[in-house]
This record gives structure tokens, C-alpha cells and sequence, in this order.
């Protein structure tokens, strides 16, 4: 599917194979014989950059991320790396740093002797290893916890260990599979900043696979949204979220108001919609549907109530169901005909938004994103 | 019957709660006192088996240690069982390895295999060995009875060991991997280690399956293979002297001190299990 | 470049290199497993409709014998075939274990035989008259009949014989003589004894369970210990602390008498209710342990919850905590069951003559009389009351996980 790779170049990195560390080429993966759990993936990964897999459970994205570590073998196309084929290097061959969902670290050594583990491996010095076990305890700020086992550690030290341990033999690549998993939620965004700022002060490349889209669109340099095997969207958070090229991305993404409707008239980039509920609004011509049929996808902070009838904006008339006090926010939701309708407002609201009462909502037509309902 | 201590219950409900109590305490005493009641006898000043105890003496211990017939006996018992702890260590232990990564169809028909000697009737596979063995000069040897023993030691050995293995994160062999240990290696610096304790666990379970079994000794020992529990049986069936209490007595210190580096071994595994989960 | 075909290559290599380890550290213990216990097994199985001993030591008079009609007497062709072949079967020194046989099929056969045996080689044509002069049974057409039961490699004598059945003189299965009826009973008996010690050890155990459950931390990891013990405990050793216990002279008669609530002391043992106390010691781990473990992973919420609902104390055990310890309590049972019907060691020490089990009687058969033939049905049939249980134990089982100590 070579589409799926013109999407890949059209982020906002430099161009495919440019400088790419590392290279899928139509990779495909199946455990039955029968259904792809990766299909036909062409993928390039930039040297130095964060780059996030996300998705759903199933899409696809840990069984890539397993297949570049070297644990399962993809049964069609192949995974380059600086150029070179890794289908026949094993996986303790390979020299990527990976820090695993639960953290995998040995419960039977100190941390010390686990950050020491992938330096011995490689027949390192004693003098060396202590050296280097100590700046990398210093650089999680984890110094004088050395002695200490895995288990007489907190959940965020553990992920410490864990991270320290896949970098201290400074692997050009480190993959992560969720590490944040097991964190509550402060936590889990004080290590996102972590992560971002090891990140920068390292240089080196990072894969890092994740169902949390929050985590996706606040560390990464791009985000590959992964769905049923396929990559739908690559490119950068904001262009991700700004911008999505499909339903399944703008639906997966944030949140999103999905209006159906038909296209009836199209004009340099931008169409004419008939919405099912009769109303009539102009949009992007960005994917439509191939028999006209449409879904215009909006930001629920991209709607706001129309004050004056004659707003250049789209119009739509709505019934208020429902409002939601969240103290920085109001939501208001509403109904265009039948379609369920959210929008988020600012606290103070002159018009009177109790349930049943009619209000006009208007939104520019650039917010508005015509999608192919089916994908 | 109340059930989880409601704090509301009536005087009927307590009187429910109160009969469990004490049946299941009766239980527990049932349980505990043959083996308690007997300890004294074995000190008993005369050969009478009853109380009240009629002087105190180290007499019947004495003829326990004593060169024969008993010391012979227990020579053969321990190295009978160690042979057997070896071997069945080595043989299930690898079959539990097996069956944690196999992944070919009929899987649970080995495992069924390698567990059916528990099911057997003992009387029954020593039997059928006998015979077998017979055919091979093997009957009234220490390596018939050994290999025997080790028959039905091995489902013990695989299902202690096979427990610990089910346990085991596979993650660690891949971390171990990712870090750039060869399988030999990941296998030596960290699956071996992880495992170990349910091995060790395994092993003493060999032991005593072996150090325990009177039926196949019954059949396959010959005199020169008289174990300790085969010598016993035949002393039971003849008559009760205080020095078989003494023996008894003895046995139930060994097995209590088994029984202790088993409880050990599964609270060192457990440990080093939850220190890869969460410390918090 | 390799191609993707290559790649699926690679790809079914790896998994068979793992396959091939898994069969590599699996193959010791199935050899071990296939030659010291299955073919035993299956050959004692076999053992018991095969008895060759008699056809393999005398081929042509057994050849003979099958086209008989059993009907007129034998013509001089077998007895002579009869004065070679006893000869030549002592001569081989196979003579002994012929007439053992041949002793299955009718009693006193094996005197006849040996007898014959020794003096095969003095005999002379007419052998007829000849080996009546030996033994007048050689006359007699029951002792042919006899001769022709044993001819053949396969029976099933042993069979009928451990359900009590018998071929009769026409060839029809029939009831044995009243007085040989002794293993249907004995059967009866090892059923009656298992099932008796599975209700009584659910009955004690399933509280005792309980109690473990419900109690604190420490309290029950003690109260497992105590369960645990005896569990170490040589069988042997037990069995000789009941003998102990329960002995005329014994404690519990001495306490019994002592507090008055006996005149004389009564026997507690070296019958039926010795064997039953003895094996639900022996027994009662084995159904409180895998109970212990489904109990503790109830949620106690469940019952608060009822509780909440409406539920009494009682309702709420019976609807909520009850249906939940079911696969506990029936693993339990089945493992005692399995494990009570094939007991030996305890109904051999404290049991009385009437209390031995189908266990005992084959090892008896086996090491008493060398009637390899009929223990072996017996373990047949003790194998097959198995195969029926064990399915479901199976099931159960493995739903609770069969767990060592």
C-alpha cells in the first residue's frame, strides 16, 4: 500500500530514508496464518527522534515494537536497520535498550547489578562498569538506593531502574512498551516530562508504544496511530490532532464531533455538505467517501454559540440537553436533529442554555475536516 | 452458619458459627495428636505402650542407632532416596522446562503422562514393575528400586517445578536478552537463579516420596534393599515394641525438618517473585 | 534481499528449533515414563487375559488340544504327544510354571503334571495305558478339558474370576460356587470403605477449611502448618501412632475407661472402624488443602454483598459462599476418593480380615501365590473404577490447580 508511505513523508520530518535509522519494508506479521496482525508496514524511523506507536489493544503496535526488538520474526518483508537486514541478528545481538511494560528487572540482583548486567554482557572492566553504574544512577537520581533490591523500591523508582538499565550501554535505539503503565497518574506525568527531557539531553532514538493518547500527543516528535494492522496517520502531535486525515484517527484522537451527512458540491479543497438533519455546511475536502457519503469531524472547542446571526461561520440550529460545570470549562450538549453534539465554552454565557431551550451553534469551515465515514 | 463475622448476627447464627469452631478445632486436634501422643511412649522407661509412663529412658532410642537392624536399613533408605532425588530432579525438572515451552499440540497428553503414576494405585504400578523388572534381572536390586522410586517421584518434581515456571515472567528472558545475554547466558544469570528455590522444592519432594514408599519396596527390595519403612511394616504386622515408636518419633523429627525447608523455599520464591511486581 | 518466502522459512526454523528443545527436555522423562511405567502397566494389563504358559511349553499338544472337539476321549496321537512334550518341558525347565497353569484350571493338576513330567521319559508305546498307569486321571475326560482350558494364549478366566464368574462344563459364564465368591465383595468393600472416608474427611475438613480461611494472617498460616504436618508424615509412621492410640490397652481406651465412660475396654481397632479413623487421617489433607486455596479467593465482599441484599447468615452462605467453594470441595473428594480406593498399607496394619481392600488382595495374589493372572484383572478392574472418576477429577483439578503442600 504505498499510499500509506506517501502519509509517512508528508510529516513533518525530513523526507522517507533520508536519515533513517531504522526502516521497515512492507513488513507483515500473522500468528494463525489467516489474519495480519501487521499489514504490509513500511515505516521509517528518524535517528534522534521520539517517535510514539499508538493505539488501540490489538492495532498492531506492540507486535511492531516486538519484531524490531528481535522477538517475534515478521512473516513477510523485512526491518533494516542503518541499512542493514536484522532478519538474521537475535534479539541479544541487536543493542536496543528496551524497558518492558512491568519493568522485567531482575528481582534476584541489587540495582547496582542490574544496571551492571548489560555492561558485563559486553565484557566491560570492573572499574568501568562501577563508573558508569554510578552516573546512571545519578542521572535518575536514584543515588544511595545502589544496594537496594527491585522490591524494596517504589513503582516510579522501579520505572527509574528500569529506563537507566535500557540506557547505561548507550544503544543507538530504545524501545519502550508501555512503561507507564503501572503508575498512577501523577506519577505517570511526572515521569512523561522525564522521559522528554532524557530525551533531549541524550540525542538517542526512541520507539515508545502506548494506548494513552495524552502520553502520545505530550512527549513525541511524531505518532504513528496505529488501527487493525495499518498505520492510519503519521505525523507530528499537533498535526495529529489538528489535522486528522481520517474518522478513525480524529474519533481515536481527543474528542470529536462526528456529523454524517452527503457531499453535494466541491470547490478547490473545500465542499458543500448536506447534513443527514437537513442543515447544510462547508468544509474540508480532505477524505471523502467514494459515494459521496461523509462524516464532518469538529473539535468541540472549535464550536462556539453564534451571537450575531450573520457570522460569516456555518450555522447549525441545536437543542440543549445538557450543561457540565467543569470549573476552568462549561460543556454544553446539545442535539442537531438527532446527532449528539459537544461543545466546550467559556464559564461566563449570556444565553440561557437550560435543557429544551434552542441556541445556535457556529463554527469556520476550516475546523470543519469532511472525512470517509468508513476509515 | 455466619459467614464473615457479621457483627449483627443472632444468638441461633453464633450457635452455627460456634459448631464449625469447634468441629473444625476437633479437626485440627485429630490431626496433630497421634502424632504428639506418641512422642513420651518413645521415652518410656518399660516396653509397655501405654501410659501412665513408667520411668524415662533413652533405651528404644538406643536400639534405633543400634548397628542392626535398624541402622542398615536407614543406610539404604538414604541412599536409595538420594539416587532416586538425583535422578527424578534431573529428569522432571528438564520435562517441566519442556512443557513451559513447548508449544506443539498434545502438550496436556504428556503432562497427563508424566502425572499418571500419582494416580495409579501404588500396588499396582509396583506390580506391574515387578514384572517388567523381573524380565531384566532388575528385581531385588538397588537400581530396580531406585528407578521405580523415580517413577513416582517425577510427577512431583514436575508439578513443584512447573508451578515455579508458571510463575516465572517471561519478560525476564527477553529483558535479559534485549540487554545482550545470549539464551545460554539469560538462562544462567537469570532464569536458573529465579527458579531454583522451586527445584530445590521439587528435589526434597523426591526424597521423600522415595524415603516414605513401602510398597515397591515390598515387592522389588530384597533383603539387601530392606529400607527403612519396609523393615517397619514387617515389625508392624509382627508386634509393637516401643523401639518402632522411637523410630516413628525419629522419622517425624526428619519430616518435620523437610517439611520446614519446603515452607522455606516456597516463602524464598514467593519473595523473589514480588520483588519484580511493585515494591509499593 | 531475501525474499518473503525465505522469511516464512526462517520463520517455521525458529519455531521447530523451539519445538525441538521443548522435545529434547521433554524426552528423558517420556523414556523414563514409557519403559518403567507404561509398559509395565500395559503388559500387567495384558497379563491378565494372556496365560501362554502352558502353549508356549507344549506347542503341539496345545495345537492339538484347540482342534478337539472336548466331547470323545483322545485318541493315542495325544498321548503321545503328551509323554514327548512333559518330558522335554522338564527337560527345559518350563514344566513348573505349565503346571501352574494348568493348576488354574482345575485344582490338583500340578501334582498330575509334575508327576507326568518326571516320568515322560520312561514311558513306552501304547502311551495310552501307559499314562493311566501313571495317574488314572490321564483317563478321565475332565483332565483333558482341563488341558484344553490351559492350551490356549489368551483367556478370560481371570476376568470372570475377579467379578466372580467362571466359564461352566457347557461353555457358558456363570456364577462361582458361593463359597469362592470373595471379589465382588472384597470390591464392595473397597467402595464402601472410600466413600465412607470421602463423606467423613468433607465433613470434618470442609470446616476446618473454613476456619483457615476465615482466620487472621498468622492464625491461619499456623493452622496450615498444622494441616501441612501430618502430610509430611510417613503414612507408616501414622498408621503405627494409631495402632498405639487405639490398642486394647491403648490411650483412648485408657482415657475412656478412666472417665468412666466405658466398663471395658472396647476394640478400636483391627476393624472397620480403625481403618476409617486411620484413613481420614491419612486422607483428610488432601481434601482441605485444594479447599483451603478456592476458599481464600472468595472475596469476602461477595458475602457482605449479599448481606446488603437482604440475605440471612445462613441464606448467604448457602446461595453465595456455598455454589463458589464447589469446585474445591469436589476436587477434594475425588482426589480422597481416588487416593482411598487404591490403599493397602493402612487397611493391611489396622484393619481385620474383613477390611482389606482390593489393594491388598493383589498384593497377596501377586507376592503369595504368584497368581500373576488374576492380580492382574484385579488391577484391571481397580484401574477402570479409576478411569471412570478420574475425568471429572480432571476437570475439577484443573480448575483449582493441583497444588503440593
Amino acid at each position: 500500500m504505498p499510499r500509506r508511505t506517501e502519509q509517512a513523508g508528508a510529516g513533518p520530518m525530513a523526507p522517507a530514508g533520508l536519515d533513517a535509522l531504522v526502516s521497515f519494508r512492507r513488513v507483515e506479521k500473522t500468528y494463525d496464518g489467516r489474519v495480519n496482525v501487521v499489514q504490509s508496514l513500511d515505516l521509517d524511523i528518524q535517528r534522534g527522534e521520539f517517535l510514539t506507536l499508538l493505539g488501540p489493544s490489538g492495532s498492531g503496535k506492540t507486535t511492531t515494537l516486538m519484531m524490531l526488538a528481535g522477538f517475534e520474526v515478521p512473516t513477510g518483508g523485512e526491518i533494516l536497520l542503518d541499512g542493514r537486514s536484522l532478519a538474521s541478528v537475535p534479539a541479544h545481538k541487536r543493542s536496543m535498550g528496551m524497558v518492558f511494560q512491568n519493568y522485567a528487572l531482575f528481582p534476584h540482583m541489587t540495582v547496582a547489578d542490574n544496571l551492571a548486567y548489560p555492561l558485563r554482557r559486553r565484557g566491560m572492566p570492573k572499574p568501568e562498569i562501577a563508573a558508569a553504574v554510578q552516573r546512571a544512577i545519578a542521572m535518575v537520581k536514584l543515588t544511595g538506593l545502589e544496594q537496594r533490591y527491585p522490591a524494596q523500591l517504589s513503582g516510579g523508582q522501579q520505572q527509574r531502574v528500569a529506563v537507566a538499565r535500557a540506557l547505561i550501554f548507550q544503544p543507538a535505539l530504545v524501545l519502550m512498551d508501555e512503561p507507564l503503565g503501572a503508575l498512577d497518574k501523577n506519577l505517570r506525568e511526572q515521569m512523561q516530562l522525564e522521559l522528554k527531557h532524557l530525551h533531549a539531553q541524550l540525542g538517542a532514538t526512541i520507539v515508545y508504544v502506548t494506548h494513552d493518547q495524552s502520553e502520545a500527543l505530550t512527549m513525541s516528535n511524531r505518532v504513528a496511530v496505529f488501527h487493525e494492522g495499518i498505520i492510519q496517520q503519521l505525523a507530528s502531535p499537533e498535526e495529529i490532532y489538528e489535522r486528522p486525515l481520517n474518522s478513525f484517527v480524529a474519533n481515536f484522537i481527543g474528542e470529536n464531533n462526528a456529523l454524517p451527512g452527503r457531499i453535494e458540491g466541491t470547490s478547490a479543497g473545500t465542499c458543500q455538505v448536506r447534513l443527514d438533519t437537513g442543515e447544510s455546511l462547508q468544509a474540508l475536502r480532505i477524505n471523502p467517501g467514494p459515494d459521496g457519503r461523509t462524516l464532518v469531524s469538529i473539535r468541540p472547542e472549535r464550536m462556539r454559540l453564534a451571537s450575531d446571526p450573520t457570522d460569516g461561520a456555518n450555522q447549525l440550529m441545536a437543542t440543549v440537553r445538557e450543561t457540565i460545570y467543569f470549573g476552568d470549562h462549561l460543556r454544553l450538549h446539545a442535539e442537531v436533529g438527532r446527532t449528539p453534539v459537544m461543545l466546550k465554552l467559556p464559564l461566563a454565557q449570556a444565553a440561557d442554555l437550560s435543557p429544551g431551550s434552542a441556541v445556535i451553534l457556529a463554527v469556520e469551515p476550516e475546523h470543519c475536516r469532511a472525512l470517509d465515514p468508513k476509515g | 452458619m455466619a459467614v464473615g463475622g457479621t457483627p449483627y448476627s443472632s444468638a441461633g447464627h453464633r450457635c452455627g458459627a460456634a459448631a464449625i469452631r469447634i468441629i473444625a478445632g476437633l479437626g485440627f486436634v485429630f490431626m496433630l495428636v497421634p502424632i504428639l501422643a506418641i512422642v513420651p511412649l518413645s521415652f518410656n522407661g518399660v516396653s509397655y505402650l501405654s501410659y501412665p509412663l513408667r520411668g524415662l529412658s533413652w533405651q528404644w532410642y538406643g536400639a534405633v542407632f543400634a548397628p542392626t537392624p535398624w541402622m542398615p536399613a536407614l543406610w539404604n533408605s538414604i541412599t536409595i532416596g538420594l539416587a532416586t532425588t538425583v535422578l527424578a530432579t534431573a529428569v522432571g525438572t528438564s520435562a517441566a522446562y519442556g512443557l513451559a515451552y513447548a508449544a506443539f499440540p498434545g502438550t496436556r497428553l504428556v503432562a497427563a503422562l508424566l502425572i499418571s503414576p500419582m494416580v495409579v494405585p501404588i500396588v499396582i504400578t509396583a506390580l506391574a514393575v515387578y514384572l517388567a523388572f523381573a524380565q531384566f534381572g532388575l528385581v531385588q536390586s538397588f537400581a530396580g528400586l531406585v528407578l521405580a522410586h523415580t517413577v513416582l517421584a517425577v510427577p512431583f518434581v514436575v508439578i513443584t517445578v512447573g508451578a515455579t515456571l508458571h510463575g516465572f515472567d517471561r519478560n525476564m528472558v527477553r529483558a535479559a536478552a534485549s540487554l545482550g545475554a545470549g539464551p545460554l547466558t539469560a538462562f544462567r544469570t537469570v532464569t536458573l537463579p529465579l527458579t531454583a528455590p522451586g527445584v530445590l522444592a521439587g528435589a526434597v519432594f523426591a526424597f521423600v516420596t522415595s524415603f516414605d514408599d513401602v510398597v515397591v519396596a515390598l515387592f522389588l527390595a530384597g533383603p539387601q534393599q530392606f529400607t527403612v519403612p519396609r523393615r517397619m511394616f514387617n515389625a508392624l504386622r509382627d508386634k509393637l515394641d516401643p523401639s518402632i515408636i522411637a523410630l516413628a518419633v525419629f522419622l517425624t523429627l526428619v519430616s518435620v525438618l523437610l517439611l520446614g525447608t519446603v515452607e522455606l523455599l516456597r516463602w524464598r520464591t514467593d519473595r523473589l517473585r514480588n520483588r519484580g511486581q511493585n515494591g509499593t | 534481499m531475501s525474499g518473503a518466502g525465505d522469511l516464512i522459512g526462517k520463520l517455521r526454523r525458529a519455531s521447530r528449533r523451539k519445538q525441538l528443545t521443548a522435545i529434547g527436555l521433554l524426552s528423558p522423562a517420556l523414556v523414563l515414563m514409557l519403559v518403567a511405567f507404561v509398559w509395565p502397566i500395559v503388559s500387567l494389563l495384558t497379563a491378565s487375559v494372556r496365560a501362554p504358559d502352558f502353549a508356549v511349553a507344549m506347542p503341539n499338544l496345545s495345537a492339538w488340544l484347540q482342534t478337539w472337539d472336548g466331547r470323545s476321549m483322545p485318541d493315542e496321537t495325544a498321548y503321545k504327544l503328551v509323554a514327548e512334550e512333559f518330558g522335554a518341558a522338564m527337560d527345559a525347565k518350563n514344566l513348573a510354571v505349565a503346571s501352574t497353569r494348568l493348576n488354574y484350571e482345575k485344582g490338583g493338576l500340578r501334582s498330575l503334571a509334575m508327576k507326568t513330567g518326571r516320568r515322560a521319559k520312561d514311558l513306552k508305546p501304547p502311551y495310552a495305558e501307559a499314562l493311566v498307569r501313571v495317574d488314572a486321571a490321564w483317563g478321565e475326560i475332565e483332565t483333558w478339558r482341563a488341558l484344553k482350558g490351559a492350551s490356549g494364549v489368551f483367556t478370560d478366566r481371570f476376568l470372570l474370576q475377579a467379578v466372580d464368574l467362571a466359564r461352566q462344563p457347557d461353555d457358558s459364564i456363570g456364577m462361582v460356587a458361593p463359597e469362592q465368591r470373595v471379589y465382588v465383595d472384597r470390591l464392595g468393600v473397597t467402595l464402601t470403605i472410600s466413600i465412607v472416608v470421602t463423606l467423613l474427611a468433607a465433613l470434618i475438613g470442609y470446616p476446618m477449611a473454613y476456619v483457615m480461611a476465615m482466620a487472621g494472617k498468622t492464625v491461619g498460616r499456623v493452622l496450615f502448618l498444622l494441616v501441612l504436618l501430618p502430610f509430611w508424615v510417613s503414612v507408616l509412621v501414622r498408621t503405627a501412632a494409631w495402632v498405639v492410640l487405639l490398642q486394647k490397652e491403648g490411650i483412648l481406651n485408657g482415657a475412656m475407661l478412666a472417665v468412666g465412660l466405658i466398663s471395658e475396654p472396647k476394640q478400636l481397632i483391627f476393624n472397620r472402624l480403625g481403618v476409617y479413623i486411620a484413613m481420614v487421617h491419612v486422607l483428610l489433607p488432601f481434601l482441605v488443602l485444594p479447599l483451603y486455596s478456592v476458599m481464600k479467593s472468595i472475596p469476602r465482599d461477595h458475602v457482605r454483598a449479599a448481606a446488603s441484599l437482604g440475605a440471612g447468615p445462613v441464606s448467604a452462605f448457602a446461595t453465595v459462599y456455598f455454589p463458589q467453594t464447589i469446585p474445591g470441595l469436589g476436587a477434594g473428594c475425588l482426589l480422597v476418593f481416588i487416593l482411598a480406593i487404591g490403599f493397602y498399607i493402612t487397611p493391611a496394619l489396622v484393619g481385620g480380615s474383613s477390611d482389606q481392600m482390593i489393594s491388598g488382595i493383589i498384593s497377596e495374589l501377586a507376592l503369595g501365590t504368584a497368581n500373576w493372572g488374576l492380580a492382574s484383572a484385579l488391577a484391571l478392574l481397580l484401574l477402570c473404577c479409576i478411569a471412570i472418576i478420574y475425568p471429572v477429577f480432571g476437570r475439577y483439578a484443573g480448575a483449582t490447580g493441583l497444588k503440593l503442600g
